[in-house]
Order: structure tokens, then C-alpha cells, then sequence
């Protein structure tokens, strides 16, 4: 088997053997190569497989993923979960799987393979979880929920966020350092952000929040986590029930009070609620304190923030740099298909790797570097009818957060020594659990 | 420059309304593709470009010029 890299310098000889080497240690060299990739399910469970990749170091994927792109680009890979997956590395591969809802059904919840008790696959999915639905179940929920998140709706938003910004950075100002950033500055903003358009009222919103992040600690339990989704299910059947008795002016309200032929139940809603507040505050935290981790180390890009022609491209390169929707999104195959040069049959799971997609270095060249001013059409939102509903709303809040911390935090600092920093490799979404930061001044 | 949109196909995510605002909008009941200007001017080919390349339903096409 050829064993070169055509996209990068030449191998060494050293290299070569050491890339064979892994890739025996993950089973996919050498001649039985082709013919395990047509075996049947009995053979294919007989055979040992690799685990998926999850050591991020810290902002770039598991080095793995350099050569499964090259050699092994849709590989079978054992997961958390107990069972194996197709995992797709290659950007192009990773949007024609995302794109084809034909073939790939969204039927079990993204990150199963991570945290799901495989007894529960093949569930039918919660009514409203719109992630897990497909086809015209998925375009009712998902069309009736765009006008929310359109980018003009989402403008709408902006003196309410920069209040939130202004407001959690004066209240640095008022004390000494270090102090956590993540509880401090990066959770608190997206959720007042996220409670404020879903209508929840604020003597709720740090019950609802305890409970949808124990959610999606791995470190967690199974049924510890399961325990904090029935407590967090009675939090969002108790705001639905007062926003059924009393509408007001939030997302919540509008779905309720809209004239329509089919109007959404109490159980759809709860999905809906659960959803948005769940996905919609915890990846935008998660993004600002990582962000702010990696731009302190990179300041030639920090400083480039402050630029607001630079602010257009650079929130979408932060997302695409570090990629915390991170360990593969899973979809189902329906039909048998072919990705890359493997043969998936209806029934297989696949995970699409984001973060390694978006270091493909056929889709972009330099992939590993993180530049402010480079435009792309990353899937760090995902791809496809479910790509990131709230992606307008993540852009905007990012695009105020980070240059006013940078601009009104002088001489901000991690003071946490770089091994002992938090990374949360075993959660869903990465992020940092805790960065203790500290500063010289904070200026009005 | 030229472009066609496969409207039925969109699944609006308002991609384009962000990548290209002086050419694409979004209805306000759904959130599906308008079209504001169907012959924009060369120098908005970059931002109908950039719409196109990061459609996640790749429902535009730009026409060669």
C-alpha cells in the first residue's frame, strides 16, 4: 500500500513506519484492508476496533485524525457508548453525509455514541427535539423556528447583549482577580441571552441551568444524568404550563399564540424549550472562554479584534479553529451507501467528525492555523437541513463578547499553569471547565 | 453577474442573507430564501460567491460570467 502524503512535504522513512504502525494498531492496513470493509456484521463485530480518537491537544483535534484523513478516511472506530461507527474525517465526506437527509437519518440524538445507552437507539424521538427529527417532521419544527433565529430577528438582539456584555465586565471591574472566567464572563452572557428570548423568568434560570449541563457531563453517570434530565423535564414542563396560562412577548409565547392549522402541543414545546436553552447557552460559553484561552496565545490575533472589518471573518474562524461540537456527530444510515471508498449499510452509524473536517488541508489550505481574516465555508455549525439553528444568534453574541473583554480587560492573563487547565475532553461540547484569569485594569 | 436559487430546496438557515445582505433576505414567516437582487453588480460576486460556497443546502449557483 502506498504509504505517501500528497497533500504535505514528503514522509520520512521513520514516519511511514510509524504511520503504518498505527494504522495496524487500528486494524485498517495492510491486505485485509479491502475485503473487512464488505464483511458481515458478525465478522465486523469480531474484529477488533479502535477506539474514537479523543485526545485533543489542546485546541487541535487528536493527532490521529492527520492520518485517518490520508490513509483511512471513513474508518470503523468503537465508541463510549458500546458500539461501532463509520467515522468520517475528510471535509467533503463530512458534508455529503450532513447534506444527504435521504440517506442519513438524525432518528438518534448526536452525540449517543458519546453518552447514550445503545438500548436506547432506534427510539422515537421526543416530540419537538427537532435535532432528531428528519424529512417534513423536521421542516415543520425547523421553518417555524428560522424566523427566530433570522439574522435581521437576531440584530434585534444587540443592545439587549451589549447590556449583558457591558454589565458582567463592570462587574470585574468591581473586584480583584483571578477570578473564573467561564462562570464569571463566558456562562453567564449566553444564558441571559437564551432565558431572556425563550421567557425565562430569572428566579428559574439557574435551576434550568444546573440541570441541562449535568445533562452532558460525561463524568457523569448514566443514571446520574438521567436523573438531571427528568429534573431538568419538570423545569420545562412548569414554564411551558405558565406560558400556556399566560403568553408574553418571548419565543415561547409567539409559537403558542400563532394562528395555525396545527398548532404545537405542550410535549413539542418542552422539546423546543429544552433544546434551544440547552444548545443554545452552553456551546456559546464553551466558545467564549475558549476563545479567549486561545487568543491570549495568539495575541497577534487577539490584537487584530479591535478591527471591525477582521470582525466579520473572525468569529467563524474561531468556530471553525476549535470546533467544540467535537467526537463526531451521529447519523444513521437507511439505505446502503457508499462514503469515500466504504461500503455503509442501512443500519450503520456514523460519526462525522467536525473538528477534523475542519482541519482538512484539501479543504483549506494552512488548516492548522488560526487566521482572523481568512474566509470559509467551515461546518463548525454543522452542515445540511440541521445545521446550527441559533448560529446567527452564536455569531453575534461572540462578536460583542470577545473584542469588549479584550478591549476593556488590560493585561488579561491565565493565571492557571497551561497543564493543569480544565479542557473538557469528556464532555460534548469542548470547552474549559474553569480559567482563572487575572488582569492589570478594567477600563469603562 | 448571474445566479439561480433552487428555492424549494432551501432550508433556511440564512446563510446567504448573512454572506450577501444586498442580495439575499429572508421571508419573515419561515426564514426561506428572498432574492433582492437577481442581477447584482460585479462587485457583489465575491459576497454571492462566498453565500454559495457556504449554503448548507447548496442551493445556489453561481452562473459562469
Amino acid at each position: 500500500m502506498p504509504l505517501h502524503d500528497v497533500h504535505e512535504k514528503p514522509v520520512s522513512e521513520a514516519e511511514k513506519r510509524r504511520r503504518m504502525a498505527f494504522l495496524q494498531a487500528r486494524s485498517i492496513a495492510g491486505p485485509a484492508r479491502n475485503t473487512r470493509r464488505t464483511m458481515s456484521e458478525t465478522d465486523r463485530s469480531a474484529t477488533a476496533v479502535a477506539p474514537l480518537p479523543t485526545n485533543r491537544c489542546p485546541f487541535d483535534p487528536d493527532p490521529q485524525y492527520q492520518v485517518l484523513r490520508t490513509e483511512a478516511p471513513v474508518s470503523r472506530a468503537s465508541t463510549p457508548a458500546g458500539f461501532d461507527v463509520w467515522l468520517v474525517s475528510r471535509y467533503e465526506d463530512a458534508r455529503r453525509v450532513l447534506a444527504d437527509g435521504d440517506s442519513f437519518s438524525n432518528v438518534d440524538a448526536s452525540s449517543s455514541h458519546l453518552m447514550g445507552d445503545k438500548n436506547q437507539l432506534g427510539a422515537t424521538p421526543p416530540p419537538g427535539v427537532l435535532l432528531r427529527h428528519d424529512g417534513d417532521s423536521h421542516s415543520r419544527l425547523r421553518l417555524r423556528l428560522a424566523r427566530e433565529f433570522m439574522v435581521k430577528r437576531v440584530a434585534s438582539l444587540e443592545p439587549f447583549i451589549r447590556r449583558v456584555v457591558a454589565e458582567h465586565l463592570d462587574g470585574l471591574m468591581e473586584q480583584d482577580g483571578p477570578v473564573d472566567l467561564y462562570r464569571s464572563f463566558g456562562l453567564p452572557v449566553p444564558a441571559l441571552v437564551i432565558s431572556e428570548l425563550l421567557g425565562v423568568p430569572e428566579d428559574d434560570r439557574e435551576e434550568f441551568e444546573k440541570a441541562t449541563s449535568a445533562q452532558v457531563d460525561l463524568r457523569l453517570s448514566l443514571e446520574e444524568r438521567q436523573s438531571a434530565a427528568i429534573e431538568s423535564a419538570g423545569f420545562f414542563a412548569r414554564l411551558v404550563a405558565s406560558k400556556l396560562e399566560n403568553p408574553g412577548d418571548d419565543l415561547l409565547s409567539r409559537l403558542i399564540l400563532e394562528p395555525t392549522e396545527r398548532p404545537m402541543d405542550a410535549q413539542e414545546l418542552q422539546g423546543i424549550a429544552l433544546l434551544l436553552l440547552a444548545a443554545g447557552h452552553d456551546t456559546t460559553a464553551n466558545m467564549i472562554t475558549l476563545s479567549t484561552h486561545a487568543l491570549l496565545e495568539h495575541p497577534e490575533q487577539a490584537a487584530k479584534l479591535q478591527d471591525p472589518r477582521v470582525l466579520d471573518t473572525a468569529v467563524d474562524e474561531l468556530i471553525r479553529y476549535l470546533s467544540i461540537v467535537h467526537n463526531g456527530v451521529l447519523r444513521k444510515a437507511v439505505v446502503d451507501v457508499t462514503i469515500g471508498d466504504a461500503q455503509v449499510r442501512a443500519g450503520d452509524h456514523i460519526a462525522v467528525v467536525l473538528e477534523s473536517a475542519n482541519r482538512d488541508p484539501e479543504f483549506l489550505q494552512d488548516a492548522d492555523s488560526l487566521d482572523l481574516e481568512r474566509q470559509s465555508a467551515h461546518v463548525g455549525f454543522g452542515y445540511g437541513s440541521h445545521q446550527c439553528l441559533g448560529q446567527h444568534l452564536a455569531r453575534l453574541e461572540l462578536r460583542i463578547a470577545l473584542p469588549e473583554l479584550f478591549r476593556r480587560v488590560k493585561g488579561l492573563r491565565v493565571v492557571t499553569p497551561k497543564e493543569e487547565i480544565p479542557f473538557k475532553d469528556d464532555m460534548v461540547v469542548y470547552g474549559i471547565r474553569e480559567l482563572m484569569v487575572d488582569w492589570d485594569e478594567v477600563i469603562a | 453577474m448571474r445566479f439561480t436559487v433552487d428555492t424549494p430546496r432551501c432550508v433556511g438557515a440564512g446563510v446567504c442573507a448573512m454572506a450577501a445582505p444586498q442580495v439575499f433576505d429572508q421571508n419573515d414567516d419561515d426564514g426561506i430564501v428572498v432574492i433582492l437582487d437577481s442581477s447584482p453588480p460585479p462587485e457583489q460576486e465575491d459576497a454571492v460567491r462566498d453565500a454559495a460556497a457556504r449554503c448548507p443546502a447548496a442551493v445556489i449557483q453561481v452562473l459562469s460570467t
